[in-house]
């Protein structure tokens, strides 16, 4: 019996273990093919449908899309659109026809060329997504038409003041061929391969741990790399430390894969490693809910933002915070962001103002026995350093007689939050970047009408600046629109900006050539990139 | 030997209906929408209209009891549905990453059992010897340490300080070397604990002390007598230690990248892909039924006079 | 006792231990020689020294005093999630072991789903329903706890019913909840509390370990897993952030195991 039973257990035990190599070895077989060139190892937080990078949908992560896709235009420094897979354009002064003059020298990475063709069927192929039906384009193309090889019209239903910005994104309008779908130039024919005139292709994919791209040897704006890049998903902050650390992988940093800054002192004077700062679009805030009993009240709003000792944020990194958005974005100048500069007593006042007294046994203020506490909401798996923040903010209130207590939630019970539920009194958000920043930004969360109330302050004002604003094309219009519109949201205190963010990467420093890209989601110029022996 | 299949399908059945139900209720009832969380990882703000689109495609516009309902349906005629997110069968998604997370459990538990057997019975058999000494002492101190520290611990000490294995990710056989250690370390703990206490236990059987006064030799009487008593205690410690091997490893993937069906869980349950959710849930109850079974053949095999009719509390 | 504290230096440590904790715990607030939730911008990340024994944290809090406050949130809860679990297990347990039958059967078949998943998953299914806090982490805590205990209750229930004495009870008229109020529940005691005392050091770790995942106790809290997972990221820069927080845990763990071990060893526990 007990031999029938050990012989049992051997044979299981040699079957879980052969079951087991099989696994261990189908992959190592997988992995084997990209070793023909050097790696380059980029970490990256996720890769969601890495398999599927089709120009077309919002497959894959961003950096990856736009390694491998070109943009009709570039977004450059504030706000300036510049030539890409266009050379030229013209824009009608109606804002319904745009034209667009193609290079004639590009080739995408199957060696076929670049024609009108191409960006019809990818636009096309774009606004029949329904992923993608919120966006400008997808709402108001009416047709594109090839006059020649290279040349491409526009036309819109009505006017389409946001189409070179969303042009310029990293998704979902950037120019993939016709090749890359089955049959070809179907434009709801089934995805096959990555073909993009950019300066990667993809090479493989493992779900969950890496995406290795290959150089386009046909890239037409640079010399392609000699190496392979590898995007290798790491997904826990310090776990990119130390990996950074112990050389599996190379660089890390930016929205990508971001470094905790209280981990940048280890690579700081560390001559192994070299750290590249730039500058950002991106800042982050508090959404004020006006519903509350307390924040409707405007001397409190703005009290909440003399308040604020923005210079202490991340180790006093935050020193320059002047308004809801950084100096980088569109249509920010010197001048027109005005901002409460940090004020602990005029707070007060402002506070006192509205009819509430000091409480010296709880060092709060009241008014009818009712103390201003405030519920902060956070969350802590994207934006880990946003506790920290909550903590300093608390404190500072604390010191201006309003209690906050701070609500770390899921990533999913926060967003529930901002977007539907409205369960804050105050909620710390961030902007979101470059072609998006200011417009599309104010709208998707400032933009107020009666069936679709807005998902921050609710401001009828604000909602006449941002109607305003997409009937004209003129650039100078915009702009002073957007001095009003800007003076409007500091003079009702409608956010509390916090911190203005930065970009950066921490890399090997056996790895020379780093050159940041245009946009943050284009954040590096890969390809430029060299490995020094 | 019927009347026991009969009964545990029908266990497995209300098992599997039970756990997915509960799952279901806790993750529909949970903040969070599954459309608004994928526009916004998509980096698409989520606009009602959107919103609205994808509830109606994924059936989420519908009531609670049909929505359960026509996933049972689906799930009779073997679908298991599509991934929210990857829009990929659910099927497949749990079996490309369920490999890893395997090879990473059975290394795992063969390492601990290498290793806790030979330490448990040498100590229960030496009882207060300095080794009794030294690994019950070690067993406390291993009690009181947490799993995530110690993998941190050692991420930094046989990743940076000491650069001997990689601390991200899976693929090569040399990922495996620290997950699998960490993991072993604190079960083991666990199980010398257990196989010491029941092997003292069954070394003070009369029949055992009758053997030794008869001057049985140690060659036969530890092998015939002691072991043989031993292995009803020790299949029950190791049916049962599937649920804190699997725990382990959700955890461990975590800290790792590792990428297997724990991470992935994981980050399925924090993006609400229900389908994926329920599918995990399932195979997760299904392996556990497994488990059961095989512990309760194992039963049967070891002491022939367990009645496998009865159910496993029911002694 | 006192002699045989004497010879037992271990457990009259581990006792001692316990005893100055559970004091700080409740002095905690005369103790801390810097208020632990006050940042103090100008000495972040302090090494230990004279001034601050244990060092600063990121925001300059003083992490001793955090330590001592952290005490009342890391290790006190853990007795009253204890003492629920068990308040639940004994009630059910002695129902399920003394009358058998139907209501033995539903609640085992119960139990064997929560004794099979994994507590973790379980944990975190539960909190995604509830979301974050430490109330909701107690909650869940229990509900993925409470089954272990019902079933070991219920076992033990069992032994006592087969006990002679038992016999006699019911012989001389004594039944239902009177029988088990009266006999069995009192003849469990010693037992159930053995179990629980073991078990304190793994509802401090739970606790703090749910925590340290982020989704427990909320800052500024100095709760010992919040502040473990504040010296995670800090782990190479400074590293006494997590070291004595991550001590104290393990050394009040230990301290509990030690203690529980001891009574189990007495009372012959399995």
């Amino acid at each position: 019996m007990f031999k029938r039973w050990m012989a049992l257990a051997v044979i299981s035990f040699c079957l879980i273990f052969t079951l087991a190599a099989c696994a261990a070895k189908s992959e190592t077989e997988e992995t084997g093919q990209a070793e023909t060139a050097k790696r380059i190892t980029v970490a990256i937080t996720q890769d969601l449908k890495g398999g599927k990078i089709d120009a077309t949908t919002y497959n894959g992560a961003r950096a990856v899309q736009t390694a491998i896709y070109d943009a009709l235009v570039e977004f450059g420094e504030g706000g300036t659109i510049l030539p890409s897979l266009a050379e030229a354009w013209e824009a009608s002064e109606d804002g319904r026809t745009y034209t667009f003059h193609l290079r004639k020298d590009v080739l995408f990475s199957d060696g076929s060329a670049f024609t009108s063709a191409a960006v019809k069927f990818s636009l096309e192929r774009t606004v029949a997504n329904e992923e993608t039906a919120s966006l400008e384009i997808a709402r108001k193309l009416e047709k594109v038409e090839t006059p020649d090889d290279h040349t491409v019209v526009l036309h819109f239903k009505e006017m389409a003041a946001q189409t070179l910005l969303e042009l310029s994104q990293a998704r979902p309008f950037r120019i993939m061929s016709p090749n890359a779908v089955s049959p070809a130039g179907a434009i709801d024919g089934e995805f096959i391969k990555s073909v993009g005139t950019g300066p990667w292709q993809l090479d493989s994919y493992k779900e969950g741990s890496e995406t290795v791209l290959v150089a386009n040897e046909h890239y037409w704006k640079e010399a392609a790399s000699k190496y392979s890049l590898v995007f290798k998903v790491v997904t826990d902050p310090q776990a990119r430390v130390l990996a950074l650390q112990s050389g599996e992988i190379d660089i890390a940093g930016g929205e990508v894969g971001s470094i905790p800054y209280e981990s940048l002192p280890l690579f700081e004077n560390n001559n192994k490693f070299k750290l590249e700062h730039n500058a950002s679009t991106m800042s982050y805030f508090m959404v004020l809910n006006q519903k509350n009993e307390f924040l409707t009240d405007k001397n409190i709003r703005q009290a909440l933002n003399y308040g604020t000792d923005t210079s202490k944020m991340m180790s006093g990194q935050g020193a320059e915070v002047a308004g809801l958005f950084q100096s980088t974005v569109a249509f920010v100048t010197p001048d027109n962001q005005p901002s409460y500069r940090y004020d602990a007593d005029k707070a007060k006042q402002l506070i006192e103002a509205s009819g509430y007294q000091w409480n010296a046994s709880t060092s709060l203020y009241e008014k009818d026995g009712k103390t201003i506490a405030l519920r902060l909401v956070i969350q802590t798996e994207e934006y880990p350093e946003w506790k920290e923040m909550a903590e300093i903010f608390q404190n500072q209130m604390k010191t201006i007689g309003i209690k906050v207590d701070i609500l770390n939630q899921e990533r999913a019970a926060y967003y529930d939050a901002l977007w539907t539920n409205k369960q804050y009194d105050l909620l710390l958000y961030r902007t979101y970047t470059d072609a998006q920043l200011p417009y599309r930004f104010l709208t998707s969360l400032f933009y107020h009408t009666a069936e679709a109330p807005a998902v921050a302050y609710q401001d009828q004002m604000l909602t006449g600046y941002l109607d305003e604003i997409a009937g004209t094309v003129s650039e100078t219009e915009q702009q002073q629109l957007f001095n009003r519109l800007f003076e409007r949201m500091h003079e009702e205190a409608m956010t509390v900006p916090i911190y203005y963010t930065k970009q950066t990467f921490v890399h090997n420093s056996k790895i020379t050539g780093f050159a940041f890209g245009t946009i943050e989601d284009n954040p590096v110029k890969w390809h430029q990139l060299v490995i020094e022996e | 030997m019927v009347r026991y299949l009969a009964s545990r399908l029908g266990m497995l059945l209300l098992t599997l209906l039970l756990l997915t139900l509960f799952v279901f209720a806790l993750m529909h009832l949970a903040p969070g929408d599954p459309a608004a969380l994928m526009l916004q990882g998509l980096g698409a703000s989520p606009d009602g209209n959107m919103i609205a689109y994808y509830q109606h495609k994924w059936g989420l516009d519908q009531s609670f009891a049909a929505q359960y309902l026509t996933w049972l349906l689906e799930l009779l005629q073997g679908n298991l549905g599509h991934s929210y997110i990857t829009n990929k069968p659910v099927a497949d998604e749990i079996f490309s990453r369920m490999g890893p997370t395997l090879m990473l459990m059975a290394s795992s538990f063969v390492l601990t059992f290498l290793v806790s057997v030979p330490l448990g019975v040498l100590t229960a058999l030496r009882e207060r010897s300095l080794l009794d000494r030294v690994v019950y002492g070690g067993t406390v101190l291993g009690l009181s340490i947490p799993l995530y520290w110690l993998a941190i611990m050692l991420m930094l000490l046989f990743g940076v300080i000491w650069p001997l294995f990689p601390i991200i990710g899976g693929g090569s056989l040399r990922h495996y070397v620290l997950p699998v250690t960490t993991i072993s370390m604190i079960q083991s703990v666990y199980f010398i604990r257990m196989i010491r206490s029941f092997t003292l236990e069954s070394k003070q059987a009369f029949y055992i002390e009758a053997a030794v006064a008869r001057g049985l030799r140690r060659r036969i009487l530890y092998p015939s007598y002691l072991f043989r008593a031993m292995l009803i205690p020790f299949i029950t410690i190791v049916g049962t230690s599937f649920p804190s091997f699997f725990g382990s490893s959700i955890i461990i993937e975590n800290v790792f990248s590792f990428p297997g069906i724990g991470k992935y869980m994981l980050d399925m349950i924090y993006i609400r892909d229900f389908p994926v959710i329920q599918g995990c849930s399932l195979l997760l109850a299904s392996a556990i039924f497994i488990v059961h079974f095989m512990t309760d053949l194992c039963y049967y095999l070891a002491d022939p006079r367990v009645r496998l009719e009865k159910q496993r509390w029911e002694n | 006792m006192i002699g045989f504290l004497l010879k037992n230096k271990t457990l009259s440590a581990a006792l001692l231990f316990i005893l100055f904790l559970l004091l700080a715990g409740m002095f905690a607030a005369w103790l801390q020689p810097y208020d632990p939730y006050q940042p103090n911008y100008d000495a972040k990340l302090q090494t230990p020294g004279f001034k601050h024994l244990f060092g600063t944290d990121y925001l300059g809090r003083d992490i001793l005093s955090r330590v001592l406050a952290g005490i009342s949130q890391s290790v006190f809860p853990a007795f009253v999630v204890l003492g629920l679990v068990m308040a639940i297990s004994l009630l059910l347990g002695t129902l399920s072991g003394y009358y058998g039958r139907r209501l033995d059967m539903v609640l085992m078949s119960i139990t064997d789903i929560f004794v099979a998943v994994p507590n973790i998953l379980l944990t975190i299914v539960i909190i995604g329903f509830l979301g974050f806090g430490m109330e909701n982490v107690y909650a869940a805590i229990l509900l993925s706890w409470w089954a272990k205990y019902v079933r070991i209750i219920r076992g033990l229930v069992h032994d006592v019913k087969k006990e002679p004495f038992m016999l006699s009870s019911r012989v001389s008229g004594s039944f239902g909840i009177v029988h088990i109020v009266r006999h069995i529940v009192p003849n469990l005691m010693p037992q159930v509390v053995t179990l629980a005392i073991l078990d304190v050091s793994r509802v401090i770790l739970t606790l703090s370990g749910l925590s340290f995942l982020g989704i427990g106790a909320q800052p500024p809290s100095p709760e010992w897993g919040v502040m473990l997972l504040d010296g995670k990221n800090y782990l190479q820069i400074a590293p006494w952030m997590g070291f004595f927080p991550g001590l104290m845990i393990f050394a009040t763990a230990c301290a509990f195991q030690i203690c529980g071990e001891k009574l189990r060893s007495v009372f012959k526990l399995k």
